[in-house]
C-alpha cells in the first residue's frame, strides 16, 4: 500500500461519542436564553508561587517536603504507598496484552460515594471596574452551584465544621491593560482537621477574560478541562481540578477514567492521559507518600503493563512507569527490569529504575538488573542513578555537579540531572514537582554560579526546560547568592528576554543591598516603558520577602509524617501522634536508624505532639550535636539518636 | 471529489437541512449525526487530543445553528463545516501560543510528543501516521487532513483555507515527502 492510501485510511473519520451531541443541545438551549454566543480559549491553571520563599526554605530543609502535615488513615506495619486498603492479591501471571481487556468487561468497581462538607466564604475581591467584578461574581456563583452536583458534597456554611474550605480571590487587570486576560481567580483548597487545623492547602489559579470570543456549554464534562476563559470556563476549570485532584475520589469518574485507560481502541496518548488522571483521583484528601487510590488495582496496573507495552511514544511507556511507582505490585517486577534493560529511550530506563528501586530494592532480580545498568548502561545518567541505587550516593551527586560544570555539553544537557535530581519535570512534563533540597545543599560556589549561568540557556533552547527554569528560578531568586543577583540582572539586558520583567524586578528587590542592583532598580524607575514595572522598582519590600541564607537554616530530621488515626489495632495512646510516612536517603533520620512507618514520640525528651510543635522543638536544637529520639514501632519502642 | 459532487448523503442531508431551518429540532439532529464525524476526525487529527477535539466540534455545531439560514444546500454546508472547524483549529493554536500555557503538571498535555522508531507492520501505521501529522506544521496539517480525509482536490483546499492554490499544493508535497522519509525510517527502525 502506497503512502497516500495508507494516509487515507489512517485518516479514516471516527465518530465522537454521544456526549457531544448531548452537549450541542443543551449549549444551544442555554444560548436560547442568554443571548449571542461568543467564543472562547482555554487558559492554564497557574501554580500558586506566592508562597516561594517559605516552599524554598522548607525544601532546603525538608528534602522532599512539599507540603504541610496531613491527616492520614494509620500507617502501623504498613510500608508507605501501599495504604491499609490496597489490594494485596494479584496475579503475577497475567501480564498479557490481553488481559486489560478482559478487566475492562468486569464489573466497575469502586469505593462507594464518600460525604464530605464544603464551605465556600465569600469571595474575596476588591476589583472595581463593574465588568471585570461582574465576571468574578459569575466565576463565584458558577463554582459554587457546580460543587452541589459533585456526589457526596454538601455544602455547609462557616458556623458548621467542615471538610474542605475553598476560598476564592478575584484580581483583575487595569481595564486600560493590553493584555488578553482581564481577570484571575486565585483558589485555596484546605482540607480541615480536628480543631479548624488546616490539615493540607492546595492551591491553584486561572485567568479569564470578561468578552471571550466564546462561551462555555452549560454541561461539563468531568474529565476534560474547559476549553474557554470566559468565566464559566474558569469556573468549571477549578471545578474539575478540585474533582480530579482535590476532592474524595469520585467513583463515577473513576469508572470512567478506568474505561478509558482499558479501551484498546483508544490513541496510546488518550489512555496515558486517564491514567495520569486516574493518579491524581483524591491525591489531595489521600495520606502523603500513600499510592494513588485511582491505581490502587491489579486490573488498572495490569492495563498500564499492557499500554506501556504497546505505546510507541517512549514519553508514555516513560509516564506508566513513573505513574505506577509506589504500587509494589509484583506484577511489575519483570516489565520493569526488562524496560531498564532494554528500553531504547533513557527517560523510560530512568522511570523504569527508579520504580525498581522504589518498590523492589531488595528483590535480587531488581539488583542484578541494576548492577548491569550500573556499569553497562549506555547512558551516564542511568549508571549514576543505577549506582546510587546500589548505595553510592556521591556517584550521583557528583555526577549531577560535574554535568552542570561540564562547559562542553549543550545548556539541556547540563541542567537535565540537576532538574531530575530537584525533582522538576522537564521534556517530557509528567510526574508531580517535588523539589528534593538535598541537590541544593550539594552546591558549591562554582555549582551555583554553574547554575545560575546555565539555568538562562537552557530556558531559552527548549520550551520544556523553560517551564522547569521558571519553576526553579522562583525559588532560587530567594537565596542568597551573587551568583542568582548577576543571573537577574542579565536577565534585564537579555536580548531573548527568558525571564518575565516584573518578576525580575520583584526579586532584584530584595537585594538592594548590592549597589549594581540599586543602580539597576533607580534606572528601571526611571526609564523603563511598562509603568508597572517602574512603580515596582520603587515599591518598599514586604516584610514577608526576604532571602534566605542556607547557611543559616535550622536542623530538620528530613522526613515528612502524619497523624496516626484511631483504627482497630492502633494502641489508643498513639492516636494523633507523628508517624514517618516519608523519609530522605541520607537525611539525619536516616543516619539516626529511622524508619517509615515510626511514630515520633519524643525529642530529647520533648514529648511530639503535632507537626508545628515538631518544627519548634527542630528549631530549638544545635547543629553537631547528639540528639536523642524515641520512636515506636511495631509496637516496641527505641531509642535512636540524630545528628544535625 | 468534489465538494459539489451530488451523493445519496447529500440528498438525505437537503432534506435535514431544510428541516433544520424550519427550526425543527429532530432535524439539525440528523444533520449532526450525517456530519459529526467529519467535524470530529479533523480535529481530533488536528489538536491529537480527544476532549479538544470534542469541545472543537460542540463549537462547529453550535456555531452552525446560528448560521442556518445562510447556508444554501448540502454543499455549501459541507464546505461551511470543513472551513470553521478547520480555521478554529488553526486559531485555537494561534490563542495557545499566544498566552502563557501554566497548566497543573498532572494534566499537561500527552500527545506532542516525538514518536520512537519502532519496529512493525501494517497494524500500527495508523496510529504513527496519525502522530506523525502531529508533527507536522498546523497549516500543513490542514491541507493533508482535507487532501486525504475529506479527499478535496487542491483547489477545494485553496478556498477552504483561504490560501492559494500553488501553496495547497507545496504544502502537499513536501509534508508527503517528509512523511515518506520519517514513514519508511520508522518502519525500518532507524
Amino acid at each position: 500500500m502506497d503512502l497516500e492510501q495508507q494516509l487515507r485510511a489512517a485518516l479514516a473519520p471516527t465518530t465522537p461519542g454521544p456526549q457531544v451531541r448531548a452537549a450541542v443541545k443543551l449549549r444551544l438551549a442555554e444560548k436560547s436564553h442568554r443571548g449571542s454566543v461568543n467564543r472562547w480559549v482555554l487558559v492554564g491553571a497557574v501554580l500558586a508561587l506566592g508562597a516561594a520563599a517559605a516552599m524554598l526554605a522548607m525544601r532546603l530543609l525538608e528534602p522532599a517536603a512539599t507540603t504541610v502535615i496531613a491527616e492520614s488513615v494509620h500507617v502501623l506495619d504498613v510500608p508507605p504507598g501501599d495504604a491499609p486498603d490496597a489490594p494485596v492479591s494479584v496475579d503475577t501471571t497475567s501480564t498479557e496484552t490481553t488481559s486489560a481487556t478482559q478487566d475492562s468487561e468486569a464489573p466497575p468497581v469502586g469505593p462507594a460515594v464518600q460525604p464530605f462538607t464544603v464551605n465556600v466564604p465569600p469571595l474575596k475581591s476588591d476589583v472595581d471596574d463593574p465588568s471585570r467584578k461582574a465576571a468574578l461574581e459569575t466565576v463565584y456563583t458558577t463554582l459554587v452551584d457546580g460543587l452541589r452536583d459533585v456526589p457526596g458534597l454538601t455544602l455547609v456554611d462557616a458556623t458548621a465544621t467542615a471538610d474542605y474550605r475553598l476560598t476564592l480571590e478575584g484580581n483583575a487587570a487595569p481595564a486600560s491593560a493590553t493584555a488578553k486576560d482581564d481577570f484571575w481567580v486565585n483558589m485555596a483548597a484546605e482540607q480541615i482537621g480536628p480543631a479548624g487545623r488546616v490539615l493540607r492547602g492546595y492551591h491553584t489559579g486561572a485567568t479569564g477574560e470578561v468578552a471571550p470570543a466564546c462561551a462555555s456549554p452549560s454541561s461539563m464534562d468531568t474529565l476534560s478541562y474547559p476549553t474557554c476563559a470566559d468565566p464559566i470556563g474558569v469556573a468549571r476549570r477549578l471545578l474539575v481540578t478540585l474533582r480530579k485532584s482535590v476532592f474524595p475520589v469520585d467513583p463515577q469518574l473513576q469508572r470512567d477514567l478506568r474505561a478509558r485507560l482499558f479501551d484498546q481502541t483508544l490513541e496510546p496518548g488518550e489512555r496515558r492521559q486517564a491514567l495520569a488522571d486516574l493518579g491524581s483521583l483524591g491525591r489531595g484528601s489521600a495520606a502523603m507518600g500513600a499510592f494513588p487510590a485511582g491505581l490502587r488495582d491489579p486490573a488498572v496496573v495490569r492495563a498500564a503493563i499492557q499500554l506501556a507495552s504497546v505505546a510507541p511514544d517512549p514519553a508514555t511507556r516513560a509516564q506508566v512507569w513513573y505513574t505506577l511507582r509506589g504500587s509494589g505490585d509484583p506484577t511489575l517486577l519483570r516489565p520493569l527490569v526488562a524496560a531498564l534493560r532494554t528500553d531504547a529511550d533513557q527517560d523510560t530506563r530512568v522511570q523504569a529504575l527508579a520504580t525498581l528501586v522504589a518498590d523492589f530494592a531488595t528483590d535480587p532480580q531488581a539488583r542484578s538488573a541494576l548492577e548491569t545498568a550500573g556499569v553497562g548502561d549506555p547512558d551516564p545518567m542511568v549508571r549514576a542513578l543505577a549506582q546510587r541505587a546500589l548505595g553510592a550516593e556521591s556517584v550521583w551527586t557528583d555526577y549531577v555537579l560535574a554535568s552542570l560544570k561540564d562547559t562542553g555539553q549543550s545548556p539541556t544537557d547540563r541542567i537535565k540531572a540537576f532538574f531530575y535530581a530537584y525533582g522538576l519535570p522537564t521534556t517530557r512534563m509528567y510526574a508531580v514537582y517535588s523539589a528534593d533540597g538535598r541537590i541544593l545543599r550539594a552546591l558549591d560556589d562554582a555549582g551555583m554560579r554553574a547554575l545560575a549561568e546555565v539555568l538562562p540557556r537552557a530556558a531559552a533552547d527548549s520550551k520544556a526546560y523553560a517551564s522547569a527554569s521558571f519553576t526553579l528560578v522562583s525559588e532560587l531568586s530567594y537565596m542568597k547568592h551573587p551568583a542568582i543577583t548577576d543571573m537577574l540582572l542579565d536577565s534585564l539586558d537579555a536580548s531573548e528576554p527568558w525571564l518575565d520583567r516584573s518578576f525580575a524586578v520583584e526579586s532584584l528587590r530584595r537585594r538592594t543591598d548590592d549597589p549594581r542592583v540599586r543602580e539597576a532598580l533607580a534606572k528601571i524607575a526611571r526609564d523603563d516603558a511598562d509603568p508597572q514595572v517602574r512603580a515596582l522598582a520603587v515599591k518598599p519590600l514586604g516584610a514577608e520577602e526576604k532571602t534566605v541564607d542556607v547557611s543559616a537554616l535550622p536542623p530538620r530530621l528530613g522526613v515528612m509524617t502524619d497523624y496516626v488515626k484511631a483504627a482497630p489495632g492502633v494502641p489508643t495512646e498513639l492516636v494523633g501522634k507523628l508517624a514517618v510516612t516519608r523519609m530522605s536517603t541520607g537525611s539525619p533520620a536516616d543516619h539516626a536508624g529511622m524508619k517509615e512507618a515510626d511514630i515520633l514520640l519524643e525529642i530529647n525528651g520533648t514529648p511530639i505532639t503535632s507537626g508545628p510543635q515538631l518544627i519548634e522543638v527542630l528549631d530549638g536544637l544545635s547543629k553537631d550535636v547528639d540528639v536523642g529520639v524515641l520512636v515506636s514501632r511495631n509496637g516496641q519502642t527505641l531509642r535512636l539518636t540524630a545528628r544535625f | 471529489m468534489s465538494l459539489t459532487d451530488p451523493t445519496l448523503a447529500a440528498h438525505r442531508c437537503e432534506d435535514s437541512l431544510a428541516r433544520a431551518q424550519r427550526g425543527e429540532r429532530a432535524g439539525f439532529d440528523e444533520l449532526m449525526c450525517e456530519h459529526e464525524a467529519r467535524v470530529f476526525s479533523i480535529a481530533l487529527r488536528f489538536t491529537g487530543r480527544r476532549a479538544d477535539a470534542e469541545e472543537l466540534t460542540q463549537d462547529v455545531f453550535v456555531q452552525l445553528h446560528g448560521a442556518l439560514g445562510r447556508i444554501s444546500g448540502a454543499g455549501h454546508l459541507r464546505r461551511w463545516l470543513l472551513r470553521t472547524v478547520t480555521h478554529r483549529c488553526l486559531n485555537r493554536l494561534r490563542d495557545q501560543r499566544r498566552r502563557p500555557q501554566l497548566v497543573p503538571i498532572e494534566s499537561l498535555p500527552t500527545t506532542d510528543e516525538p514518536v520512537a522508531p519502532e519496529s512493525g507492520t501494517d497494524p500500527l501505521a495508523g496510529p504513527r501516521l496519525r502522530r506523525l501529522l502531529l508533527e507536522l506544521a498546523p497549516e500543513a496539517r490542514v491541507v493533508l487532513l482535507l487532501r486525504y480525509q475529506e479527499d478535496l482536490d487542491p483547489s477545494d483546499i485553496a478556498a477552504t483555507l483561504d490560501m492559494s492554490v500553488n501553496t495547497v499544493k507545496s504544502h502537499l508535497r513536501r509534508s508527503l515527502e517528509w512523511l515518506r522519509a520519517q514513514y519508511t525510517g520508522d518502519a525500518h527502525g532507524s
